[in-house]
């Protein structure tokens, strides 16, 4: 028998179950740190890794286009539109006003409301949704959003 | 502020080379910006930050391999 297994037989019940315990509540709480994606729908995302970003500058009015729970989140600057893939875990909330969601579940930005990200951009039909797009647009970073 | 050429990957896109590493900060709109290091022409392409939005490092396009893939040539002074 190992050391460390002759170690845990000598360790009393009592603290084996203690041990034990504490382990299913570090798992229920990280449990219970999950966002809830209800009332949201999933939007094109990319995965880039966090923190780093292209720096092309892209800005635009953001319009939220939503239908039968699909949803196509775009972005209107003078007379372009450009279909958007966001970063990862970025939702679109359906319930209520309609709001572009980060990964957390926080409101990055409304519908009508500006935004001004960092950047790439693709060609046009990486999302699909927007028929006669300029081109498409990878948002890396938020940088201003709202009014 | 150099620190070498640079390969890798970035922003999940893979497949960059010769790219020049620097300490250089930025944001959005600086992309394409020039720089200019041993005897090379470079274009800031993009920045990374930590968990605290600063930036630690950001890298560059070597012009030469951008005038390459895009089969152009920049003109430069006579």
């Amino acid at each position: 028998m190992s050391e460390r297994a002759r170690r845990w037989k000598r360790t009393g019940s009592a603290a084996r179950a203690s041990i034990g315990l504490a382990v299913v509540g570090i798992l229920a709480a990280a449990g219970c740190n999950a966002v809830s994606t209800e009332g949201t729908a999933s939007l094109p995302t990319h995965g880039g890794a966090s923190g780093q970003s292209d720096d092309a500058l892209i800005t635009g009015e953001v319009r939220i286009d939503l239908e039968d729970g699909d949803a196509c989140v775009w972005l209107l600057d003078g007379d372009f539109r450009w279909e958007v893939v966001w970063p990862r875990g970025f939702r679109v909330r359906h319930d209520g006003e309609p709001a572009v969601l980060d990964a957390s579940g926080n409101v990055v930005v409304t519908g009508g409301e500006r935004l001004v990200a960092a950047g790439g951009y693709r060609p046009a039909g990486a999302t699909g949704c927007l028929e006669g797009a300029a081109e498409a647009v990878r948002i890396d970073r938020i940088m201003e959003a709202g009014s | 502020m150099k620190s070498g050429d640079w390969s890798g990957t970035f922003a999940g896109v893979s497949g960059w080379t010769n790219m020049l590493l620097t300490d250089n900060c930025a944001s959005g709109g600086d992309s394409g910006g020039p720089y200019y290091a041993d005897n090379r022409a470079y274009s800031h392409k993009g920045t990374s930050t930590n968990a605290f939005g600063g930036c630690t490092w950001a890298i560059s396009s070597y012009v030469k391999n951008a005038q390459s893939a895009l089969s152009v040539t920049i003109l430069t002074a006579p």
